[in-house]
């Protein structure tokens, strides 16, 4: 019998000066989230299952950017999406574009489960949601005041933002993203991310990678993307290979600047430097991080068949936690 | 080393009994682009204009400018959206741009992607209905904003302000593909795309709902030694409108890198859980066991089941793969030391082999 284990993420690429109450906070919802995973692995549950569990839980509370809680389009709206992969067979499932659908990742599982494609999105995304009776509940339910503030920050500053989860002090303003937004020295200490000072973008998709007591590994990833993105906007996290990936020998999930993940396919990456070149989790994942990313900046989380758990990051931080068989458990947001 | 050019129209389990007002148009178009793609490639174009002429240029079709001239137009004059894909979209015999099969609602929605190997910069859409050439409005998401991916409302909202052209969407569909959603639906399936001719007297309709002609790519590396590949699609017969498949997902049906640029086809979501157009790149960058252009293609399409994959690929060095796992592939390449070949099944020999042709140079 194989070990199991349970790697999480709440998004890479953490402000530096994050106030200690809201990381004390992200902890507690990650111990929370891996929790739940964790007591439905010692329960004997499959891959595929606690994956849907774990993210579902992460999109249900608004501290992190999916489901509830979710970045805003520039249009002042919710669009979400996810994906769900499972190892066994590499059976996926995605969905874009989703506006009313309570818990995207159910959704993607749903496309993976009961149609006949890989990926749905907007309209005909949420019209197979209604086929299939999933709780669906009015857009306002997904934003939120803080959304709503850090997207008019967003457009003051005239650029993109990953998400923004620090409270707006006197501090903040304008000139501090000006400061900071232009200067390609600060992209490169990561203090930059998708053309935002840190302290002002924060990403935090969310994403689930399990490998259960049968060896069998899956992976599910769920966010609400870019604050003021255009409306119609795909990142990696639907994109099987990019945001998502899981097969026999692991699963992976990931987080961060999404066109730098989709350009070099990071998740499918890690996994195909396990198979044609024979690294181990780890090495697989920290060759990915240092060699692959070129100028993005990103984060992932993996776990191996064999019960391993992995993660990498390189920009300044990435919400994580992670828990085996063995009784370790831990969650983290620095290096 | 040398430029070289690979185009498809689509993999699928294409009859050798196609009649000749099937087969002839379709070899007609990939003629006619391989003879675009080489004369701008001779001209000194990039790989990433070369693979987006393809589908176009209504130019070409509508106004007999020698096409030496016309390639020689700086860029800023050119309307910006040359590609060989436009060509193919343009043609009503393959599933892209007008021709593209339909939804379960009768509509058309049309996807895309290019992706350029030096840079790995890359655009994609889905869900459009009303834009001429997909595959230009791709590159403009590439090139005009931060993102990669645009698609339905924001992808044409986008296009409008770009001023791209646009069609009605009605202009998209085709008699034929009203019949083949027809059939489809009475046989309550999703087809990849339909090629028997639908006058009454084939009687093995549903043998062949595998049959997966469709879906039209190119890839090409330039003199220079750049890759680039594109991807354009109409997607499946019957598909349950917001259905999005492997075309526009970068390393499942479109990927380029430094080392080759792939364009693939067949069963979408067989190729989207097999990353098939990265994986041809990673077999042949990683490790010592390092795979050639062709034996890398090989492989990929031998792992997918029998009858759901097709590719073509260039490497940076001027070599081409052509591979199928499938009964034909409308197919067409040419390389700088003189290859040519345009073809749709694979010879005797190759087909014992498990089906897949490839041309080195």
């Amino acid at each position: 019998m194989a070990r199991w284990a349970i790697a999480i993420h709440g998004g890479a690429g953490v402000d530096p000066n994050l106030p200690e109450h809201r990381q004390e906070e992200a902890k507690r919802v990650l111990a929370r989230c891996l929790q739940v995973g964790v007591d439905l692995l010692r329960a004997g549950a499959q891959a595929l299952d606690v994956v849907e569990a774990v993210v579902r839980e992460l999109e249900t509370d608004p501290f992190f950017n999916s489901g509830r809680g979710s970045a805003l389009t520039r249009a002042g709206t919710v669009e979400m999406e996810a994906s769900i992969m499972d190892g066994r067979g590499r059976r996926c499932g995605a969905v874009s574009g989703v506006s009313t659908v309570k818990n995207p990742v159910s959704l993607a599982r749903r496309v993976m489960d009961k149609s006949p494609h890989s990926y749905l999105a907007f309209d005909g995304a949420e019209k197979f949601a209604r086929e299939q009776g999933l709780e669906t509940v009015d857009n306002s339910y997904f934003i939120t005041e803080d959304n709503v503030g850090m997207l008019k920050l967003a457009k003051e500053a005239g650029t993109i933002l990953f998400d923004y989860r620090i409270p707006l002090t006197g501090a903040d303003t304008c000139s501090a993203l000006a400061g900071a937004a232009d200067s390609s020295n600060h992209h490169k200490a990561g203090m930059v991310m998708n053309g935002l000072p840190i302290s002002v973008y924060a990403p935090e998709t969310v994403g689930c990678a399990v490998v259960d007591s049968s060896g069998a590994c899956a992976a599910a990833t769920s966010t609400g993307g870019l604050m003021n993105k255009m409306t119609g906007r795909i990142g990696d996290s639907p994109l099987i290979g990019s945001g998502t990936y899981a097969c026999g020998a692991c699963a992976v999930s990931c987080t961060g600047e999404g066109e730098a993940i989709i350009r070099c396919t990071l998740a499918r990456d890690v996994a195909a430097v396990m198979e044609y070149k024979g690294l181990p989790l780890q090495q697989a994942v920290d060759y990915c991080v240092k060699e692959r990313l070129d100028e993005g900046f990103a984060g992932l989380i993996a776990v191996s068949s064999d019960g391993e758990v992995a993660y990498g990051f390189n920009c300044t931080g990435m919400f994580r936690g992670c828990a085996t068989e063995d009784g370790f458990m831990e969650v983290g947001i620095w290096e | 080393m040398g430029w070289a050019l690979a185009l498809h129209g689509g993999a699928g389990d294409v009859p050798r009994t196609l009649p000749p007002e099937s087969r002839e148009p379709r070899l007609a178009t990939l003629r006619r682009c391989l003879d675009i793609g080489t004369a701008a490639l001779r001209e000194g174009r990039t790989a990433l204009d070369v693979v987006e002429l393809v589908v176009r240029p209504p130019l070409l079709v509508s106004s007999p400018v020698p096409l030496s001239v016309w390639c020689r137009q700086p860029r800023a004059i050119l309307d910006p959206i040359h590609g060989q894909v436009r060509e193919l979209e343009d043609c009503p015999h393959f599933n892209a741009g007008r021709g593209s099969v339909l939804t379960s609602d009768g509509t058309v929605e049309m996807e895309a992607c290019v992706m350029e190997g030096a840079t790995l910069r890359c655009g994609a859409v889905s869900g459009l209905s009303t834009v001429a050439n997909a595959v230009s409005l791709a590159r403009l998401v590439m090139e005009k904003t931060p993102h990669i991916y645009l698609a339905f409302d924001g992808a044409e909202a986008f296009a409008r302000k770009q001023g791209v052209e646009t069609k009605d969407p009605s202009h998209f569909i085709t008699d034929h593909n009203i019949e083949r959603l027809r059939q489809a639906k009475e046989a309550n399936r999703v087809q990849i795309d339909y090629t028997q001719p639908m006058k009454g007297q084939n009687t093995q309709a549903p043998a062949d709902d595998n049959s997966q002609t469709g879906t039209v790519g190119c890839v090409a590396v330039d003199a220079a030694g750049n890759l680039a590949t594109a991807t354009s699609t109409g997607g499946l017969v019957n598909k349950m409108p917001g259905r999005i498949g492997d075309t526009p997902l970068v390393g499942a049906g479109t990927y380029a890198n430094a080392l080759c640029a792939v364009s693939a086809t067949g069963k979408g979501e067989e190729i989207i859980r097999r990353t098939v157009a990265r994986d041809v790149a990673a077999l042949m960058e990683h490790g010592d066991d390092a795979l050639p252009l062709r034996d890398a293609a090989a492989r990929v399409v031998a792992g997918a089941p029998r009858g759901t994959v097709g590719l073509v690929a260039v490497s940076r060095q001027g070599e081409v793969a052509m591979a199928h796992n499938t009964t034909a592939m409308f197919r067409a390449c040419a390389t700088e030391a003189g290859h040519t070949e345009v073809g749709i099944w694979t010879d005797a020999d190759a087909a014992a082999n498990g089906e897949t042709v490839s041309v080195a140079l």
